[in-house]
């Protein structure tokens, strides 16, 4: 999240997803990702779900996994799958 | 040494520091000592002239219900009234005594004016902890005005712009490496003639001097002197290993200062500039409750000053201008540093009623004078003050937003020109995108 300068907008988006460098199996599931500049191995994958919305306007096609790092910690992470790109939530 | 000057040594013992490290060790290693005996009796003489050559005595300035004497005049030691007798004991020995109550704020205030003055002469200023003693650091100034004695000359002649010349001429004048050594330069000197302490005398000069000199518990001066040794000289020849055993510590500061190796020197004080506020009442109060709102009055005007904003508040000092002459002063040191009213006035109040003034107050004024590390951020929530926060899952709604957190916001919207606090706002709460739930909206309230 920015820094909230007190003369930015009075409305601000919250948890806008950050971009994110993902290095993904043949089935798509994330194995490594780079996280402040270091590497991480993908311990485990603990959910996958699939989101696919507002096809009447900016189509939002997202197939999102709750991922277990090496660390222990748990981040949130989908796959755009009309730009192609890996986000975190 | 006489007995006055031999009194005044057993007040000033404590009031010379442990050796500091030498990164701390700033300042200046020539020090000059200015000392004005019974400073207060003097300024009071000064507004009263026609007590002068009359047997005076100045009340101390602790309240109890048995008051003592503190200083007294030449005349009424004459008489036999010494410091620290009773009012009836002092009235029995000299009929014709005068009682001065004390007005501490003149005296604090003519302690401020001498130390302005002598900042023209030295950058290196040290007041003693009592007043009317002074250090000087005189390192480099040689060469701005010259020997030693030219130099303590011109130091006394810049005392002539705040004190009337026969204080001046009565003021004694110490030169010397250390403030140890420059204070008994000071104590032997007369008026008028200086006494000049150079390095290589310093240890010569001490010998002579009565233990009584030391900066030391009045119990160790009383055992040296039974054990025979009377001067500094004395105490030289002593085995430090002896002296350690008898006295610890204390005894090897003691053989250090005697024998001239221990130099503490001068070192600068930097007196915060403290806030005041003051208020004058239309007639004078004399009760407690109506002094504690004049103190909440106070307090809110000195904290909403904009030099205070961000401080925390260490030191705080309390001075009435008593009915009929005179003055009070209350001195309150908070453990923890304080910024908020109800902190403050509480211990302000606790402190008032462990010493409330003697008589009716014409006029109150609150100094800080000692502030601590920035101010910590105050409870936003205001669990305290019944605030919006209830039990679990409630949110902070418009209509229940606390004082405190109100008052913050203005603060920093003053301060910064809009309001950097945002709250969270549903946008679409069930929304499967994540990031369309919630919103940041900035807090307005």
């Amino acid at each position: 999240m920015k820094s909230l300068s007190p003369r930015g907008p009075r409305l601000r988006p919250l948890d806008t997803p950050s971009t994110l460098r993902v290095l993904a199996d043949a089935d798509g599931r994330p194995t490594h990702l780079r996280l402040k500049g270091r590497v991480y191995r993908v311990a485990g994958v603990q959910e996958r779900w699939c989101i696919d919305d507002e096809w009447w306007r900016a189509p939002v096609h997202r197939t999102y996994f709750e991922l277990a790092l090496e660390d222990g910690r748990v981040v949130t992470v989908f796959e755009d799958r009309m730009a192609g790109r890996w986000y975190r939530q | 040494m006489s007995s006055h000057l031999l009194a005044h040594a057993a007040r000033a013992r404590g009031t010379l520091r442990p050796p500091t490290t030498a990164t701390a060790r700033k300042g200046s290693r020539t020090a000059l000592c200015l000392w004005l005996p019974t400073f207060e009796l003097r300024l009071e003489l000064v507004r009263s002239p026609e007590l002068d050559q009359t047997s005076v005595a100045l009340l101390s300035p602790e309240e109890s219900v048995r008051r003592t004497v503190w200083q007294v005049s030449e005349r009424a030691f004459e008489a036999g009234v010494r410091p620290g007798q009773l009012v009836s004991q002092a009235v029995s020995l000299c009929a014709s005594l005068t009682l001065l109550e004390p007005d501490p704020a003149h005296y604090d205030a003519a302690v401020e004016e001498l130390l302005e003055a002598l900042a023209q002469r030295s950058p290196i200023l040290e007041p003693a902890p009592e007043r009317g003693k002074v250090f000087l650091g005189m390192d480099g100034l040689g060469r701005l005005y010259g020997s030693p004695p030219n130099q303590v000359n011109a130091v006394l002649r810049c005392l002539f712009q705040v004190l009337p010349p026969p204080l001046v001429a009565a003021t004694r004048a110490g030169w010397a490496p250390g403030t140890f050594g420059a204070w008994v330069a000071a104590a032997h000197a007369r008026p008028g003639k200086p006494v000049i302490v150079s390095e290589d005398n310093l240890p010569r000069f001490l010998a002579r001097c009565p233990v009584a000199a030391l900066p030391v518990e009045e119990e160790m001066v009383t055992r040296l002197e039974r054990l025979g040794v009377k001067t500094l000289g004395a105490l030289t020849r002593l085995p430090e290993p002896a002296l350690v055993a008898q006295f610890g510590q204390d005894g090897r500061d003691a053989l250090a200062w005697a024998s001239g190796r221990r130099v503490d020197p001068v070192r600068p004080w930097h007196k915060p500039r403290p806030i005041r506020v003051s208020l004058d009442f239309p007639t004078p109060v004399g009760q407690v409750s109506f002094l504690h709102n004049a103190l909440d009055r106070l307090l809110e005007r000195g904290l909403a000053r904009p030099a205070r904003r961000g401080r925390s508040i260490q030191e705080m000092r309390v001075t009435g201008r008593l009915e009929g002459g005179g003055s009070w002063v209350a001195e309150v040191v908070l453990k923890e540093p304080g910024s908020t009213p109800k902190q403050l006035a509480y211990v302000l109040r606790s402190r008032i009623e462990l010493t409330p003034p003697p008589r009716a107050v014409e006029a109150l004024a609150l100094e800080f004078v000692q502030f601590g590390p920035p101010s910590t951020q105050e409870d936003l929530f205001g669990r305290a003050d019944g605030g919006a926060r209830a039990a679990e899952g409630r949110t902070l709604t418009e209509g229940r937003v606390p004082p405190s957190l109100r008052k913050a916001v203005r603060e920093l919207t003053l301060r910064l020109g809009a309001s950097p606090l945002y709250r969270v706002v549903e946008l679409d709460p069930w929304s499967r995108i994540p990031e369309r739930r919630h919103a940041l909206l900035r807090f307005e309230p």
